[in-house]
């Protein structure tokens, strides 16, 4: 018999041998060490590629990782599971099925809300230069750890957080109406808002609004920018030179960090980093404002320490 | 929602957000996308559901293609212009660093080969992954070895540029 080829080693690591193929499969590599060696070997590269994978974790309002490695093992007829693990054992190989690569998948991180972090960096304004032709002036905003109400779309985004660490049928029901975004905030009104960030400059009087209030979009410095937030499919990928462009050359990016990509939508410039970490910007007058916001279960200092990276 | 589409919507909405979101790296577009599977659910059910909505799910995926094509060229762009990786500060900075090798790995693979492997970690048998990509079965373990072997190469890979760079 000819050596059992890859696509047949991964089909065996993997249980889908038919019971009609395992004889024959099962004689070579009794007497195959080149076989056993290369099944060894897949059964390694699939333990491997499945630990990475488990590293993309989702990171926010989400279930838990899926049990993936359960129903691969349940699809293993018993008489194929039985095999495998004689003949692996009898081999002297150094993994089974059912053992060592075939351990559950790790949970995901708790349910919660992204956290927004926004610092106050006042030697960020100290940096600026004195000149008329400088570029816009950079702050970040304090944002105090009490709830406040939002924007429909932010309250949209946050309350399906919300929703998501109150139960399965909430989080149903909020991903329903996402795209309702007054449904969604009138849901807000009654949960009471989650953490958020919070906007500058001519629309602070938000962050002191009474948190009973019922729940419409806050007054906003830009009506073009109130829109864009208020759709949650709004923020479209763009250029380097478009953001640039619309932060009068200001780009904040984070030093040390790869970033995946860029957003926009109503003058407001996301920058995408794995993992969940998003680092928003915008005009504000002749500054530009930041936003900094990480997954579920990122610590806050480790948050503060991306922010103090922020360049 | 119907019962029916309900209980789909229970069974497959996080999967289908996870697989997107493994492929893109994107939630807020992982969910986007996953809502417009059952959109079209909703319009159209399906007989057979899981290969299906994974199917339309890795659709919609592709035809943000294009997008992920510019955002790639920004990336290295960004390479170019951001200072060498610091020492990861603590736990969480490290992680992030891992999620991006692995990213970046996944990106070395092709397209089918990527899905086939995402579509595996679900948990999807190889009739399942064949009818979800339009493959015959037969091609499936090929392609799983290829896809895993590649992944776990081009990530030792990176791993050993980053530390190179650090060094």
């Amino acid at each position: 018999m000819q050596h059992l080829d890859d696509g047949t080693l991964h089909m065996l690591v993997d249980g889908e041998i038919g019971s009609a193929e395992l004889g024959p499969i099962r004689r070579h590599l009794e007497q195959c060490p080149e076989c056993r060696a290369r099944l060894d070997e897949a059964g390694t590269w699939t333990r491997e590629a499945d630990e990475l994978v488990d590293l993309l974790e989702v990171p926010v309002r989400t279930a838990p990782a899926a049990p993936r490695r359960r129903p691969t093992a349940a699809r293993w007829a018993p008489r194929q599971l039985a095999w495998a693990a004689s003949v692996i054992a009898a081999l002297g190989l150094g993994w089974a099925a059912g053992t060592t690569p075939w351990q559950p998948a790790p949970q995901a991180t708790a349910p919660g809300e992204s956290l927004a972090l926004e610092q106050a960096r006042p030697a960020a304004e100290a940096e600026a230069p004195a000149g008329a032709d400088a570029a816009p002036r950079e702050r970040t905003v304090a944002a105090p750890q009490t709830p406040q109400p939002e924007p429909a779309a932010r309250k949209a985004e946050s309350d399906l957080a919300a929703s998501r660490e109150s139960g399965p049928t909430d989080e149903v029901a909020a991903a329903k109406t996402l795209a309702n975004a007054t449904t969604v905030g009138e849901r807000r009104a009654n949960e009471g808002p989650a953490p958020g960030r919070q906007l500058v400059g001519g629309v602070a009087q938000e962050s002191r609004r009474d948190q009973a209030l019922p729940a419409s979009p806050a007054p906003m410095a830009s009506a073009l920018r109130d829109e864009a937030v208020a759709k949650r499919t709004a923020f479209e990928p763009v250029t380097l030179h478009e953001a640039m462009r619309q932060l009068a050359g200001s780009l904040r990016l984070i030093e040390g960090l790869v970033p995946d990509g860029l957003e926009a939508a109503g003058g407001r410039i996301r920058v995408v980093y794995p993992g969940g970490i998003i680092l928003e910007q915008w005009r504000e007058a002749d500054s530009v404002a930041v936003s900094l916001r990480g997954p579920a279960g990122l610590a806050a200092d480790s948050l503060a320490r991306l922010a103090a990276r922020i360049r | 929602m119907t019962d029916a589409l309900s209980r789909l919507f229970d069974e497959y909405h996080d999967p289908l957000v996870r697989v997107v979101y493994r492929r893109t790296g994107d939630l807020d577009l992982a969910e986007e996308i996953t809502q417009e599977v059952f959109a079209r659910a909703t319009v159209a059910p399906p007989r057979n559901p899981r290969p299906w909505l994974f199917a339309v799910a890795l659709n919609l995926v592709r035809e943000h293609g294009r997008t992920r094509t510019r955002q790639g060229r920004l990336l290295e762009l960004y390479r170019a212009e951001t200072p060498a990786l610091a020492p990861a500060a603590d736990v969480e900075l490290e992680r992030n660093e891992k999620v991006d090798r692995v990213r970046a790995a996944l990106a070395t693979l092709n397209e089918r080969d990527r899905e086939a492997l995402l579509l595996k970690a679900e948990g999807f048998n190889y009739d399942e992954i064949a009818a979800t990509l339009g493959l015959a079965k037969g091609a499936i373990g090929t392609t799983l070895n290829r896809a895993r072997r590649r992944l776990v190469e081009a990530y030792r890979a990176e791993e050993g540029r980053q530390r190179h760079a650090a060094s």
